[in-house]
């Protein structure tokens, strides 16, 4: 289901009238764990799918409830390597095809939201073993893992955050306030979506067709760098827009879902970037893949620790490139990322020891230099999306001429 | 308890100034990033012999969270693990 459609809309309306008609929070948990499976429908191409999709489901409880027997202290050994590599088979990762047959990737299954739920998964994998979350029964877990306020591309909420609504789920907002300010952020999500972000996304198509049609060499400077901004302002508001339409519909139930953007294009380095763009995914990967590593450095090889956090800062940002998405070009966007965040490291490291605590802050605090600093970082994110479409090598032709022409 | 905690906190910050109090959040302190977090975070482990969790590292930078509240769970955790 769209979220740019009158069956959205449609979807929405009919669930909130329901949900707003009983009147026991039993009864609305089942209104709202209705409307989770009805849009979860939607996504289903077919029975093999939906088969999988029961599994990963029932199998992720099933790794929780291992976890929660407490029988064996290195239980996350096993159950977080189960999670990730049923994630990678399903998605079928490009390098899988090194390491195994085609026919075992060759299952056509679609999963929707597939890595959102193994991402919460290991969230409550670890945190309930850390003892950091009550115990998990059965039916808030399938609907914290398929809700439809974040099962197509996030926000990836807490388990903790999601059990606080579900145990309360009272009828939602009271004031008109806060129903006015849903309803914007759903009608102005839908906006963004529809007017931004699709005619940023005609624009970028007209530009490959026009460049695909002369080659890369002979495209005009101007129609290379609609290529080179357009995309970026696509994925902008289309995913930022998508968030604006959950966030908003959360609201309506009552649920106060996290935020995903803050003002991405106004970084002034990469390490800020990630603190704007995608912010869910970045918290996630800080404290489940970043934090775990490099505390783990800190504390056996201390007179490493500038050294490691560098490297572990790259091969987070690494990571989060190759899960979006099982082709190559991934790993490259992934690269150019971790590249970005491992420098951003080390300049400001090195201001530090150039200039001091006192003359580091004046550096940051120099608008001119925040202003270069703002517009080096842009450019840089615009060239790593690049990246984002299958496609290496005609992406790296189309720099090349963008090079050449500035160049010459 | 509080001259102990300052005293990491002056380690690992390499600032000999550096006052705490309960109402200061990690955006007070410039260098408070996600690496020293992590750094302070060893450092409190080893003084005082506890151990964080996950999401209690994570959560400690969060709004709403100071150097009262982080005080205030190394306190809870010396005392489980004495047992009184």
């Amino acid at each position: 289901m769209s979220f740019v459609s009158f069956g959205f809309l449609g979807f929405l309306l009919l669930s909130l009238a329901f949900f707003h008609l009983v009147r026991t929070p039993r009864a609305r948990r089942r209104v709202l764990g209705a409307a989770n499976f009805a849009f979860l429908g939607t996504f289903i191409p077919d029975p093999a799918s939906a088969l999988a999709m029961l599994g990963f489901v029932v199998g992720s409880f099933a790794l929780v409830a291992a976890v929660q027997t407490r029988r064996w202290p290195r239980v996350l050994w096993v159950t977080i390597p189960i999670a990730i590599a049923f994630l990678a088979w399903v998605k079928r990762y490009a390098f899988l095809g090194l390491v195994l047959p085609d026919a075992w990737l060759g299952h056509g299954l679609t999963i929707v939201g597939v890595s959102y739920m193994t991402f919460k998964t290991i969230h409550v994998l670890v945190d309930r073993h850390e003892e950091q979350l009550p115990p998990v029964h059965f039916w808030p877990f399938v609907h914290y893992q398929i809700g439809f306020f974040s099962l197509v591309s996030g926000p990836i909420q807490r388990y903790g955050d999601y059990l606080a609504f579900w145990d309360r789920i009272d009828r939602g907002p009271g004031s008109a306030e806060e129903t006015v300010r849903n309803w914007g952020r759903v009608l102005g999500g839908i906006v963004k979506i529809g007017v931004p972000g699709a005619l940023a996304l005609a624009v970028w198509e007209a530009a490959m067709q026009g460049t695909a049609a002369l080659g890369s060499f002979d495209a005009p400077l101007w129609r290379l760098c609609l290529i080179f901004y357009a995309y970026p302002v696509y994925i902008y508001f289309n995913f930022s827009g998508y968030c604006d339409v959950v966030i908003g519909a959360a609201g309506m139930f009552g649920m106060r879902q996290v935020e995903n953007f803050d003002r991405p294009w106004l970084a002034r380095n990469m390490i800020d970037f990630w603190d704007r763009w995608h912010m869910s995914l970045t918290a996630w990967i800080r404290d489940y893949v970043f934090l775990t590593s490099y505390k783990a450095v800190v504390q056996r090889w201390p007179a490493h620790a500038r050294s490691g956090g560098v490297a572990l800062l790259f091969g987070a940002l690494l990571l989060a490139g190759i899960w979006h998405g099982s082709s190559w070009n991934f790993v490259v966007f992934g690269l150019v990322h971790g590249l970005g965040v491992a420098a951003a490291r080390v300049w400001t490291d090195t201001l530090k020891q150039r200039l001091g605590r006192r003359g580091l802050q004046r550096y940051d605090a120099n608008p001119w230099i925040r202003r270069v600093a703002v517009v080096a970082t842009f450019h840089y994110a615009c060239f790593s999306f690049l990246f984002f479409i299958p496609g290496l090598g005609r992406h790296l032709s189309h720099l090349a001429s963008i090079w050449g022409e500035v160049l010459s | 308890m509080r001259d102990r905690l300052q005293q990491v906190f002056r380690d690992v910050f390499d600032d000999d100034e550096l006052e705490i109090h309960d109402a200061m959040t990690a955006a007070e302190v410039p260098d408070w990033d996600s690496l020293q977090h992590v750094n302070l975070i060893v450092a409190v482990e080893a003084e005082f012999g506890v151990r964080f969790a996950t999401a209690e590292i994570s959560g400690l930078k969060a709004d709403g969270q100071n150097v009262g509240t982080f005080q205030a769970l190394i306190e809870q955790k010396v005392r489980a693990r004495s047992g009184s």
